[in-house]
């Protein structure tokens, strides 16, 4: 194998790859990436197994081939070359030539063959959709995902394919984030996917927004192709909970609030709330929302807010942590809460937003003390 | 360096590959049977017979699959076995998966042979959590996911601590039909009734000798032997394993056991402040593991005291240690609840010492 490759080139390949690498492993070729020539130039290729990714740089290439190198070793190489095209050349399947300007590195691989081959997943029946829309999805849901490790399945975000439209969910049991968009991708089967928000934070970093995605679903994968990059990933597996039923679809009371306004006098009243519970009181009365708090041991606090409310007065106890990251992945300024009763769940949606996307928040109530 | 193939147990690899052809292998295996007849690296081998592509006979030994068994690599084949407490009290799931790859890296390097875990080693929560995030997923390189959990009974480290048993119950309850799940046991009395009733229960016999000639008579074995306090002729090997590989390599633990337990004993009959001494020597935690091999060391050699009573018809005697065997068979029962190991040393002691000082 021989080629000369930009040492950009060089570098943006490895940084989309290296993510993929694992830093702790049993099976020690998975702390290298695969590099293998093409007709256009090389394919790196990095897996822990989880995650696998594979993206083609262009490159000049001599002759054909194929090996495994340390991949930390050679990013931190390529990071620290010279500006000048780098020439890489491996004799047998064990020792690669690097050289650039005047520096020379040896490094030693692993043969090809000890490097896991990538799912088989087919494409025929795949689901188009433009990158942008996939990483506003994931930028708007998988934050709510759940990092509590005694429910796996809440771990994951819900990602619903239906052929007109597409729908991501995730929840902690405590509070749920919902954002869904118009799709045309005709043809594809409907698809329920709960997929790990690590592998989607890859996906929303790796392809650029205006890229046009292709996804289908293997046996025991999700892959996302574009003309240069894949990604494979495992998914979770077993039923997602019911989300339908615990959204509200009755809540009468309605306040329309500034975020900022809304989202800063949180921010005071959670310095005071409990470190366990982050509980605060919330008190709707007609044009002003009370915001209160009280923790044995530490003190108390009070804010007002002014917002549009016209229906009966309301106390409801938040955490107020929960509502705060929903209000951070508001895109409007001015935003919608509704209510049924202090026991019942709020929903917050996003007011006046010109968007083809529908997004809601959803916080559980906490029962207040008096 | 791969691990040493599976010597012997040929009849129950049979029916096991028979059941698995006909689709009639139960999701959740229980095998039981004496320590160190070699269950665990039976149920990799029937990971590996699960995982194997080969079109012939499985498992194969050389496709990619297999290899990477052999390796303690599968990404698929996960083996968990009681392992210390990690440092931090609420470990994370990598946390606890970092943990088992230097574990699993132990035993490459050892070519799969190891001694039984330590009385303080144990299956803690934080490991059954890794274990069931691990089995959420799909997957990775298989059709099928092959959870083997050695020395299950360690899922309750102490009597009362059954949280860890309690959250693994809820995988056993609800498996995915891509996973495998396979315990082993040489105390399966000790696992939670509600785990035991929902695993079907396979007996692993001790080795025949023919096997057990196989297994000493691999050079890798004769290597790992040779570096331990053993009697170098093959029938005094054979003779020491009684069946079970795993037991020869603990025998140089079982030394020091029997030489603690011959202390201890003597220790008693010279006095309340010798005998106090010696409870004070004993570790104040880990019943399980060593102190579980003294007491077992303690009742083969007052049998022989008692023995040696009956020879002089002395009946006062006979029936003195022959109380105190019983008592030693309660402490027994104790250790498999973790219960302090001094407080037991010192009961023990009070219970001899009403004979042994006479």
């Amino acid at each position: 194998m021989r080629f000369t490759i930009a040492r950009e080139k060089l570098q943006e390949g490895l940084s989309a790859v290296t993510a993929a690498v694992p830093t702790k492993t049993t099976l020690p070729v998975l702390a290298n990436i695969l590099l293998e020539t093409t007709d256009k130039g090389i394919r790196l290729s990095g897996t822990d197994l989880d995650i696998a990714v594979s993206t083609e740089v262009l490159a000049d290439v001599e002759t054909q081939g194929s090996i495994t190198i340390p991949a930390k070793k050679l990013a931190e190489i390529a990071r620290e070359l010279p500006s000048a095209p780098v020439k890489m050349s491996s004799a047998g399947e064990q020792k690669v030539t690097l050289e650039c300007g005047r520096s020379r590195f040896k490094l030693l691989g692993l043969p090809r063959d000890e490097f896991p081959s990538f799912p088989t997943v087919r494409f025929n029946e795949s689901w188009r959709v433009r990158s942008g829309d996939l990483q506003k999805l994931i930028g708007h849901t998988a934050f709510a995902a759940s990092t509590e490790e005694s429910r796996p399945i809440l771990n994951g975000v819900l990602w619903e394919l239906r052929p007109e439209r597409m729908r991501m969910v995730a929840t902690n049991g405590h509070r749920l984030s919902k954002m869904e968009l118009p799709i045309t991708s005709e043809g594809a089967p409907s698809g329920d996917l709960i997929v790990p928000p690590k592998a989607l934070e890859q996906i929303r970093k790796l392809f650029p927004a205006e890229e046009d995605l292709e996804i289908a679903r293997g046996d025991n994968h999700l892959a996302f192709r574009s003309p240069f990059t894949s990604v494979f990933t495992r998914l979770i597996e077993g039923p997602y909970p019911n989300y339908e039923q615990v959204i509200p679809k009755d809540n009468d009371r309605v306040a329309l609030a500034d975020k900022n306004v809304l989202a800063q006098s949180l921010r005071r009243m959670s310095i005071i709330a409990s470190d366990q519970t982050h509980r605060i009181r919330l008190a709707f009365n007609a044009g002003m929302l009370k915001l209160g708090v009280q923790t044995p041991d530490l003190g108390e606090a009070q804010d007002e807010v002014p917002i549009n409310y016209e229906g009966d007065p309301l106390e409801i106890g938040f955490n107020a942590n929960y509502l705060i990251e929903i209000l951070r992945y508001m895109p409007t300024d001015e935003v919608r809460l509704t209510f049924k009763a202090a026991e019942r769940a709020a929903t917050i949606e996003p007011e006046g937003w010109k968007d083809d996307a529908r997004y809601l928040g959803l916080v559980m109530p906490l029962k207040l003390i008096d | 360096m791969p691990i040493i193939p599976l010597y012997g147990h040929e009849a129950l690899r049979a029916r096991l590959a028979s059941a698995h052809a006909r689709g009639a292998l139960p999701p959740s295996l229980l095998l039981h049977g004496p320590r160190g007849v070699g269950k665990q690296r039976l149920a990799l081998w029937i990971g590996q017979m699960l995982l194997c592509d080969s079109d012939g006979d499985r498992p194969c030994g050389a496709c990619r699959h297999c290899r990477y068994v052999l390796d303690l690599a599968h990404p698929d084949l996960r083996w968990f076995f009681p392992r210390p407490r990690l440092p931090n009290p609420d470990p994370r799931t990598q946390d606890v998966l970092d943990d088992f790859v230097d574990a699993i890296g132990e035993r490459r390097k050892s070519n799969g042979l190891y001694s039984a875990p330590g009385g303080s080693e144990a299956l803690y929560v934080a490991t059954v959590r890794a274990i069931l995030q691990l089995a959420s997923l799909t997957p990775a390189m298989g059709r099928r996911k092959i959870f083997v959990i050695g020395d299950a009974e360690r899922m309750v480290s102490q009597e009362g601590s059954d949280q860890p048993a309690n959250a693994f119950l809820k995988m056993l309850e609800e498996p995915q039909a891509d996973t495998q799940i396979i315990l082993t046991s040489s105390e399966p009395g000790s696992l939670l009734p509600t785990i035991r009733s929902r695993a079907i229960a396979v007996r692993v016999p001790p080795l025949v000798e023919p096997a057990s000639r196989s297994f000493l008579g691999d050079p890798v074995v004769n290597a790992a032997l040779d570096r331990l306090d053993l009697p170098a002729s093959l029938e005094q090997r054979i003779e020491l394993m009684e069946g079970a590989p795993g037991m020869l390599l603990e025998s140089a633990d079982r030394a020091q056991a029997i030489a603690a337990a011959r202390e201890f004993l003597d220790a008693v009959s010279q006095g309340r402040a010798e005998w106090s001494r010696a409870v004070a020597k004993m570790s104040a935690a880990r019943a399980r593991g060593f102190f579980a091999d003294v007491l077992d060391a303690m009742t083969v050699q007052l049998h022989a005291r008692l023995r040696g009573a009956a020879g002089r018809s002395d009946a006062s005697r006979v029936t003195a240690i022959a109380h105190s065997i019983e008592h030693i068979e309660d402490a027994k029962v104790r250790v498999d609840g973790n219960v302090n190991p001094q407080l037991l040393g010192a009961s023990i002691a009070r219970e001899v010492a009403t004979w042994s000082l006479s």
